[in-house]
């Protein structure tokens, strides 16, 4: 009797001391779980188990719960389950305060129960996967009849290819490699009988420009436009006209200018029918030819702010047909010519609308067809549907416990307590030691800001980036510190394509833009109290490549490193060391190694060389972080050069020569940087580690492209949709 | 009489639609690779209306404003009145006194000379390829080509004379009543002189340099120089980030430092400081042509020119970012002038008949 006594009250002490160690464990560990599930493992049903507890047993963190809820509502949509709309629903109703995820769960809900007319499910428009053709699924354009893809393929150089989903075979129909000899190749345009593929091929140098040449389904192609050595121009397909005499083309020149007009397909001059002005500096997107060959219609406008046009073939007439203080783009005619498809926000979110058109005018009010575009690249409208491409990507940050003296893990990775997950980039410890910044966005709220937080929590302070400030597609990848703690700062390229240095000061939160003289893009690093800053010329773009020191005040410069060969290797990234004598940057000796700059001196020395077999992470942001003593470098070691970069293990490199120390990543680091089932392999970059050597940061990143059909995008045509205006 | 002249329009109109047919049935695209700068196809149905064909290296699409589309018969009276005298408040100057054809439509002079022989304050600009401009005048103050029209025929130092006035004068010339009615169904007025003036300019294109050659195919067109001078025009030059596109104009202003602290430039349209010193960038096309160079006409030959920029500019404390000293060799200059004068276009002519300055009686 009393030893069953005892085994009871073991069991009971044990059950307790259970739920109190799960009550001890924070709601943002059991939400990273929950993340892990989700994204690593692929164990949606557990993942939605543990979000659901963050929602019940930490409720008290509203932010936290909102957030939770947003991530069984997507969890369920994976699963294909009716439950996501239950889920946005309560969300909505119950958290109202929590804006970013009500704002999330209105996106989704308006995605989810779009109403059928006549209530006839069968004609309301489908989404279907369409397969993907590769690990890397960079889909260009469908064929005319829906059943091929035209996709670039990176296996052994940028190549075109093209997927036959009948067959599920995909065919290489180029031959280029990596060198910097070869070419690669760039936008697919598919010929109306579906038998050839118009593409650009460009030369890895910046000046030269690009061909335009037309492939078979065979594989053998035929030049139609030659680049001409000193002339950069690079002629996009964008179409062929139906009779497949000619192809629409988007002609870019070196001052970054374009024009819309027409190349015989035999080879021929460019017929110039329109010009247009660039949007930010960005690329402007490639103009649609109708089916019937009367009209191209194309955007254009200021930054935010674009319109859709059509131009008649002989360049005589123009409307606009859309003309709403939105930002309506990507135009696609439908098969029948009858309707132009676009993305457009003029509802507040990214949507998919069509407007009737007819003799090139706009007939009555546009219609929405599908929510939640704001990732989506429209492909084509072919006979089966609608077809976009989608770019999901994740970049988080983590933190990390290391030994002080090594930098090997003695812990696990957590991720930043900051309520927005999935694009937080380019982390760093301010010299104190006392704070981590990085750069924010989110897809409900695409406009970056810098985000300066206390690594274990609390309110962050959060500074929104002047949207002008720069053009930058993903956001900044070289924010860095000032010395004094006072500010923060990074590089980027405002609309023109110049250079441009974003400054903010924290005690007043005010940005200001300085003209930083490049005309590519660069890395800077600050001085102690953000008046000077160095930053790279890179070779491509400069006659004078190297390491320059600039006064902000009066812009004298000091050349702290020339770079006496030119070579085709960049600046990748730039590092000082905590008493900002040297310089750690990464990518200069021509085989991605680390070279060390003495700023006074101007002295360099490599420490750190590829050996056969190995590349260190060469991603644009990837620069080794200096140990706190200054004596050292951390770096992760990356296995598969090529698209696909596994972090193996991390390297301690002394400065002053001697052994490399290699250490594991640790269990629960190898275990994230995983590929969960049927995911992506997620990538690290940006390590940091912070001033006390207790920590390291990093991002860890994931980004696939999937590509979708709507079927029936037309089943809400002669309806309008409320509150839209042409 | 009558009849005869009746007759004589009846058979002129069956040729031309006879024309028209037989033109209808050409592709556009030989249309279009075949131009000839001054062209004449028939009117379309579209709003332009446009009745030439734009030559090589400009767009095919000519902007024009659905109020005022362009036809030949505004064509006609266009040219015919971009030379009448009688527009300008002292009878002797006209539109042509500046903007003369051989010059490609300047007038060789360091600053603009109009009516009473008044010297303006700023070098003539150019009215080739202004249809396709979206900002008029060196301070950008004439937003459409009517604008800069009205302003021009009124201007102190221009023409000194209104619209309204100008039109009272020329409808006591029956020629000119029957042209206005040709053109607009109406009589004459101030505002169809402006319109008219209007379409003239638009139909004042120059294209089909060597430059515009070279890049429809003809490899020889560019001379070695030239084509190492747009290297530099495009790249260590930096000429391209201003003077960009088919017109070589980027339609916007900028403060290059020329007569900093003698002309405040845009700032007078707007007030606002940072506009101080900013002019609007000139096409160049046909620059070859139109010496002496900037709003102030300062400089005389485009070595000078290149010169400037090479030094810099002058240093203001609204000088543009991308303008900045460019370290070229002599010969790189020298290359750059080449290149330059490759832009010179075939024909500095508007369409049809050369112009004129005697007025039809």
């Amino acid at each position: 009797m009393r030893h069953w006594r005892l085994v009871w009250t073991i069991a009971a002490v044990a059950s307790l001391s259970a739920g109190i160690a799960s009550q001890t464990q924070s709601g943002h560990a059991v939400f990273e779980q929950a993340l892990a599930k989700e994204r690593v493992d692929g164990n949606l049903p557990e993942a939605i188990r543990l979000y659901e507890r963050v929602v019940t047993e930490f409720a008290s963190d509203r932010a936290l719960a909102a957030q939770a809820l947003v991530q069984v509502g997507l969890c369920y949509e994976k699963l294909g389950r009716d439950d996501a709309v239950r889920v946005y629903e309560r969300l909505v109703r119950d958290f109202a305060d929590q804006e970013d995820a009500v704002e999330q769960a209105r996106v989704r809900l308006a995605a989810l129960k779009r109403p059928a007319p006549g209530g006839a499910a069968a004609t309301m428009p489908v989404v279907r996967a369409f397969p993907r053709v590769d690990s890397i699924n960079d889909v260009q354009a469908l064929s005319p009849d829906g059943t091929k893809a035209a996709f670039i393929t990176y296996d052994k150089g940028q190549n075109l290819a093209v997927y036959d989903a009948v067959s599920q075979q995909a065919t290489r129909l180029t031959d280029f490699d990596w060198s910097s000899a070869s070419s690669w190749v760039s936008s697919a345009a598919w010929s109306p009988e579906g038998r050839r593929i118009a593409y650009m091929a460009c030369s890895w140098r910046p000046d030269t420009g690009c061909d335009m040449r037309v492939a078979t389904l065979t594989g053998e192609s035929r030049l139609i436009v030659r680049r001409e050595e000193g002339i950069a121009i690079w002629p996009g397909p964008a179409g062929w006209l139906p009779d497949g005499s000619a192809l629409v083309v988007m002609l870019g020149r070196a001052d970054n200018t374009y024009s819309i007009g027409l190349v015989p397909a035999a080879g021929g001059p460019f017929t110039q029918l329109r010009s247009i002005g660039s949007w930010a500096g960005q690329y402007p997107e490639w103009p649609k030819v109708s089916p019937d060959g009367r009209w191209i219609a194309f955007s254009e406008g200021s930054q935010g702010m674009r319109g859709i046009h059509v131009i008649s073939r002989d360049g005589r007439t123009a409307h606009r047909i859309t003309d709403r203080p939105a930002d309506d783009h990507q135009p696609l005619w439908s098969p029948d010519g009858r309707h132009v498809a676009f993305l457009s926000n003029r509802n507040g979110s990214a949507a998919l609308w069509t407007v009737a058109v007819r003799d090139g005018q706009a007939v009555g009010e546009p219609v929405r067809i599908k929510e939640g575009m704001q990732d989506a690249n429209l492909l084509g409208w072919t006979t089966r549907g609608l077809a976009y491409s989608e770019h999901l990507r994740t970049d988080d940050i983590y933190t990390m416990p290391v030994d002080p003296a090594s930098g090997e893990p003695v812990g696990s990775p957590r991720l930043i307590p900051y309520r927005r997950t999935g694009r937080n980039i380019a982390p760093g410890w301010s010299p104190d030691g006392k704070y981590l910044a990085f750069v924010a966005s989110s897809a409900a709220e695409p406009d970056h800001r810098a985000v300066v937080l206390l690594p274990s929590g609390g309110e962050p302070r959060e500074f929104p980036i002047p949207p002008s400030a720069y053009a930058y597609a993903q956001g900044p990848y070289d924010l860095r510190w000032f010395g004094d703690n006072s500010g923060l700062g990074f590089s980027g390229l405002d609309g023109r394509g110049d250079g441009v240095l974003v400054r903010l000061t924290l005690a007043t939160g005010e940005w200001k833009t300085y003209p930083l003289p490049v005309k590519t893009w660069t890395r800077i690093e600050w001085n102690a109290d953000g008046s000077r800053y160095l930053y790279a010329r890179q070779d491509f773009g400069s006659d004078d490549p190297g390491i320059v020191e600039r006064d902000l005040q009066s812009d004298r410069e000091r050349i702290v490193f020339r770079r006496n060969v030119k070579s085709n290797d960049w600046f990748r990234g730039l590092r000082f060391s905590p008493d900002r004598r040297s310089l750690a940057i990464k990518g200069t000796s021509g085989s991605q190694g680390i070279v060390i700059l003495d700023v006074e001196t101007g002295q360099t020395r490599l420490v750190y060389d590829k050996a056969v077999g190995e590349t260190l992470t060469s991603d644009f942001s990837a620069v080794p972080t200096w140990s706190p003593n200054g004596r050292a470098l951390l770096v992760f070691r990356t296995d598969n050069p090529g698209t696909e970069k596994q972090a193996t293990d991390l390297r301690l490199i002394p400065v002053d020569g001697g052994e490399v120390r290699r250490m594991p990543l640790g269990a629960e680091l190898t275990r994230l940087l995983s590929p969960g089932r049927g995911a992506p392999r997620p990538t690290v970059r940006d390590i940091v580690w912070s001033p006390d050597g207790g920590h390291v940061a990093f991002v860890v990143s994931s980004s696939r492209l999937e590509t979708w059909v709507i079927e029936n995008p037309m089943a809400l045509a002669g309806t309008t949709d409320a509150g839209s205006r042409k | 009489m009558r009849q005869a002249s009746c007759r004589r329009r009846v058979f002129l109109g069956l040729l031309f639609t006879l024309a028209v047919m037989t033109v209808e049935t050409r592709s556009r695209l030989e249309l279009a690779a075949s131009r000839d700068a001054g062209a004449v196809v028939p009117q379309s149905e579209n709003p332009s209306g446009l009745p030439l064909i734009p030559p090589l290296g400009l767009d095919l699409y000519l902007p024009a404003p659905p109020e005022n589309p362009v036809t030949a018969e505004k064509l006609a009276l266009g040219r015919r009145l971009f030379a009448e005298e009688r527009l300008s408040a002292d009878g002797r100057t006209s539109c042509a006194s500046c903007h003369q054809r051989e010059r490609a439509f300047t007038d060789g002079r360091r600053l603009a000379r109009g009516v009473y022989g008044r010297t303006g304050r700023r070098n003539v600009p150019s009215i080739l390829n202004r249809a396709y401009g979206t900002a008029f005048a060196w301070d950008g103050r004439a937003a459409t080509v009517e604008d800069q029209v009205r302003r021009a025929i009124s201007g102190h130092t221009d023409l000194g004379l209104s619209a309204a006035l100008a039109a009272e004068r020329l409808s006591h010339d029956a020629t000119y009543t029957a042209a206005f009615e040709a053109a607009f169904a109406a009589p004459v007025s101030g505002e169809a002189l402006v319109k008219a003036i209007a379409t003239f300019v638009r139909g004042a294109l120059s294209a089909g340099s060597p430059f515009d050659r070279f890049l429809a195919g003809d490899t020889a067109a560019l001379s070695p120089a030239s084509r190492r001078g747009y290297t530099l025009f495009t790249g260590q030059a930096r000429c391209g980030r201003c003077h960009a596109g088919p017109l070589f104009t980027d339609e916007d202003l900028h403060n290059t430092g020329v007569s900093w602290g003698r002309d405040a430039g845009r700032f007078e349209v707007t007030g606002l400081p940072q506009d101080r010193g900013r002019f609007k960038t000139p096409s160049l096309r046909n620059v070859a042509l139109t010496a002496p160079y900037m709003h102030d006409g300062s400089l005389n030959s485009l070595e000078a020119v290149v010169e400037f920029y090479n030094r810099g500019g002058r240093r203001n404390p609204n000088l543009d970012p991308a303008i900045r000293p460019l370290h070229l060799s002599s010969d790189q200059r020298s290359d750059l002038v080449a290149f330059l004068r490759a832009l010179q276009g075939e024909a500095a002519a508007t369409t049809g008949a050369a112009l004129s300055s005697e007025v039809p009686k």
